[in-house]
């Protein structure tokens, strides 16, 4: 069972006790509300952090000191979650047991050190290193374009989230890097330490007491202030006429995706009949997508539907041959208005439903899908496991799914089209 | 059934091999949830030509990924349909010389057991399917196009080999699948997919008696072919070109380098190469390196760098990929730095960390049911048992490392592929 407990002030730990794996798995994490003006700072953050510290003052001496914690490694994490960035690191190593010497109490000690005490110049971070990582997280900002399948699905947020804090990309943008400055960087990396919430999670064979001696100890000197910045996401916006957005770029498979808003989130008691939904229509190989768009009309090479719970987006990605985009967006549609209509057989609902209570139970193996599962639920502030979620699944009605679904609006369309030689 | 224990790693598994060839192999992991069985041929997109029977075959590039889409063709109607009855998640995938199906589930194994060993050892094709399944294919062969990470490897392949089959896309082209009938899939699959050149490895909290008694029961006879597998012919000593540019809608030029190294043959001595070769790179230019620091703080490669020792059958390479402006420079630095290390001769200490560092991930690794299925057939189709890498790895000295270097970081083993960006057009 997980256990969630304040161990410093504004500082939690979720703990899951397991001694099934030979990996100990820990994550730290920052919660900052999704902001155009300190995203890409925030981002920016645990990578400087990792290019020294007081003891370690380079990457070199970083990596052999990981070296030396049997390949223990420690990387930066920022996520997105509704309108929630989380920034911070995660951990995977060795846990004790297997090996001759601990591995725990000092790889949380070397993180402790990592976030608290980097190495600076003149009071502030080193100039290069700030330079150097601005450049990092700008080439890959810009390099979002490389894997043109991602890059449509978030062109298709960006689009239709533009101007709101749903539409700021994950490490946020270039723009936002130009005016962070060593000295502004530092100045910010003391507030978010001092007024951030703080997440952290632990899954492996430790009892969740002896996590917190260890962590209470490392991280005693995390400043922390009065009141914490609140963090939280929005409902989803009122309907509005259908936004068309095409981009063309020397490609030669298109993209399409098409964006959908509800007011049903994994707040709302209807939540596990719109997953459901959602599968029946495009998630894996029995769904309407796969099967029709796919393997009956040869379409795409991939279609499938996928659920934002924070935000209550719903997204439909496909690669498609340019010509035959129109005949897609139309195929795409037409399947989901089966799906509203409740024109669902008993083989879909029943393979949905397997695929996803079977997927559920598999993620309950999982140290990295329960980290982000426990983090997403201690964002919604609620309770429920994967279990509890995949119990209310198995008792969802066909009538229930269709009734979900009918709550999707098309909000936006976004097609990737070729140059024209 | 025999069991195998590996003390040194807390595993064992339970191994059978059966009357028609076939190797099974159980991992029990109690406690977990996830039940996973996965079945590998023997059998990658560098097979095209072989000889069967006697008689030469060559087949078009991309047959091997081909008929991996075309193994859930069942007479009963999709393989994917069936798993779906039995919440089964199932996948497949097709590397240079492997093609592996797999499936996992919570409950009901025996039922998604029964289908995965049905359609891998059910050869179904039919015109008309096969004409289907081209289209998705030529979709997916351009999805790959569109690719930076996959375009800078096959064109550095290109360039490094003029004979090995290596060169040719896993998935072939949208030209060389034109070639392929329902013919073509049934010789391949007759010759590769016969339950002596298969392997099935299942892992979770499963009967090993029980899995191994129903692929007794459910595999057919087989005909043990006997086939034997061109790697082309010997590789040139002098090679034409060196480095190959291309452009793409990319924002960072991407890049690889490889170092051609020789074919490390098989079994152990491979398997003890892979450690070598990885060593190597490690200390030339591994996080930990001087290297690495230097061309990191001059913003000459970043964290997406990465350097591995790869090898399959006829050909190995070490190779430095990730994105630079100035990939030239990182291997001068290399160069330069491999002879550095001549000079002064490897660090021992360096060594005996970077083992310690090996030895843990290596341990971690085993948490991961497909990573390890996956291992143990590479090593196994390989002549080796993964599991002995605790001795093997234990018995690299410096002074392999050194020959290693030396006999493979050379500027005329050296060929570059770079992808840069697409220049606006004014």
């Amino acid at each position: 069972m997980n256990h969630r407990t304040e161990i410093l002030p504004g500082v939690y730990l979720t703990a899951v006790q397991s001694d099934k794996f030979k990996t100990g798995c820990f994550s730290l994490n920052l919660l900052r509300p999704m902001k155009k003006e300190e995203a890409a700072a925030n981002a920016l953050i645990p990578s400087v952090l990792l290019r020294g510290s007081e003891t370690c003052p380079d990457i070199a001496s970083i990596s052999a000191k990981l070296d030396e914690l049997y390949g223990a490694s420690v990387g930066t994490l920022v996520r997105k979650k509704g309108e929630v960035q989380l920034v911070g690191f995660y951990c995977d190593y060795v846990q004790d047991e297997y090996v001759d010497e601990p591995v725990f109490a000092p790889v949380m000690a070397f993180l402790a050190e990592l976030l608290l005490h980097p190495r600076l110049e003149n009071g502030a971070f080193p100039e290069a290193v700030v330079d150097s990582e601005k450049l990092n997280l700008e080439n890959a900002m810009l390099s979002r374009i490389n894997d043109k399948r991602t890059y449509a699905a978030s062109q298709l947020i960006r689009t239709m989230c533009a101007g709101q804090p749903y539409g700021i990309p994950r490490i946020g943008e270039p723009d936002d890097l130009k005016n962070i400055t060593a000295k502004s960087l530092y100045a910010h990396y003391r507030d978010l330490l001092a007024t951030s919430r703080v997440e952290l999670f632990y899954m492996g064979s430790l009892s969740p007491a002896a996590v917190t001696k260890v962590l209470q100890t490392v991280l005693a000197e995390l400043p922390r202030a009065e009141v914490f910045v609140p963090v939280g996401t929005t409902p989803a916006p009122a309907a509005r006429p259908v936004q068309e957005k095409t981009e063309r770029l020397d490609v030669t498979q298109g993209k399409l995706s098409l964006g959908f808003f509800t007011d049903i989130t994994a707040k709302d008691p209807r939540y596990p009949a719109l997953v459901l939904a959602a599968t029946v229509f495009g998630g894996g190989a029995t769904s309407k997508l796969f099967t029709n768009v796919r393997e009956k009309m040869s379409l795409c090479y991939y279609a499938s539907a996928s659920f934002e719970k924070f935000k209550g987006v719903l997204s439909v990605s496909s690669g498609v041959e340019f010509s035959k985009l129109e005949t897609a967006k139309t195929e795409i549609l037409r399947q989901l208005e089966a799906c509203k209509a409740g024109d669902i057989t008993d083989d879909e609902l029943e393979s949905a439903r397997g695929y996803l209570v079977s997927d559920l139970k598999i993620a309950m193996d999982s140290p990295g899908r329960l980290d982000d599962y426990y983090m997403g639920q201690i964002l919604l502030e609620q309770d429920g496991t994967m279990e509890d979620l995949a119990s209310a699944i198995t008792r969802v009605t066909k009538q229930e799914a269709a009734d979900a679904i009918q709550a999707l609006r098309l909000d936006t369309i976004y097609a990737l089209e070729g140059v024209t030689v | 059934m025999i069991r195998k224990d590996f003390p040194k790693l807390g595993e064992h598994y339970f191994e059978e091999r059966l009357p028609n060839g076939l190797l099974v192999r159980v991992m029990e992991k109690p406690g977990f949830a996830k039940r996973y069985a996965f079945v590998a041929a023997d059998y990658g997109s560098i097979d095209a030509e072989f000889f069967l029977n006697g008689k030469k075959y060559v087949t078009p590039q991309g047959v091997a990924h081909y008929l991996e889409h075309k193994m859930f063709d069942l007479p009963e109607g999709n393989a994917m349909q069936e798993f779906a009855k039995y919440a089964g998640a199932n996948n497949a995938f097709t590397s240079y010389t492997m093609t592996a199906y797999y499936v996992e589930c919570t409950e009901h194994l025996e039922e998604n057991f029964e289908i995965l060993l049905r359609m891998v050892t059910t050869g179904y094709f039919t015109d008309e399917s096969v004409q289907k399944e081209r289209g998705i294919i030529a979709q997916e062969i351009k999805m790959y196009e569109d690719s930076a990470d996959s375009a800078v490897m096959e064109n550095l392949f290109r360039i490094m080999y003029q004979n090995h089959p290596v060169r040719n896309n896993i998935a072939g082209t949208v030209e060389s699948i034109e070639e392929i009938t329902a013919d073509t899939l049934k010789l391949c699959h007759d010759a590769f997919y016969d339950p002596s050149n298969l392997i099935v490895c299942v892992i979770g909290d499963v009967d090993a008696a029980s899995i191994i008694e129903q692929a007794r029961r459910l595999t057919p006879a087989g005909k043990k072919p006997q086939f034997e597998r061109c790697c082309g012919a010997p590789e040139p000593e002098k090679v034409p070109v060196r480095t190959i540019e291309k452009q793409m809608e990319i924002a960072m030029p991407a890049f690889a380098i490889g170092f051609r190294c020789p074919d490390a043959g098989r079994g152990a001595d491979a398997m003890r190469m892979d450690l070598i070769g990885e060593m190597a790179g490690e200390m030339l230019i591994g996080e930990s390196s001087k290297l690495y620091q230097k061309l990191y703080d001059e913003n000459v490669i970043d964290a997406d760098f990465s350097v591995d020792y790869e090898r399959m059958r006829g050909m190995a390479l070490l190779e430095l990929s990730g994105d630079s402006e100035d990939p030239r420079r990182i291997l001068r630095e290399v160069l330069a730095e491999a002879a550095r290390v001549l000079e002064t001769g490897v660090d021992r200490a360096l060594l005996a960390r970077l083992k310690k560092s090996v030895t843990g991930r290596r341990l971690r690794e085993l948490d991961g049911f497909e990573g390890t299925c996956y291992r143990m057939c590479a090593y196994y189709f390989d002549g080796a048992e993964y599991f002995d890498y605790p001795e093997i790895y234990a018995s690299v000295t410096a002074e392999d490392v050194e020959q290693f270097i030396r006999e493979n970081v050379k500027e005329e083993q050296a060929f570059l592929s770079v992808i840069t960006p697409k220049r606006e057009e004014e």
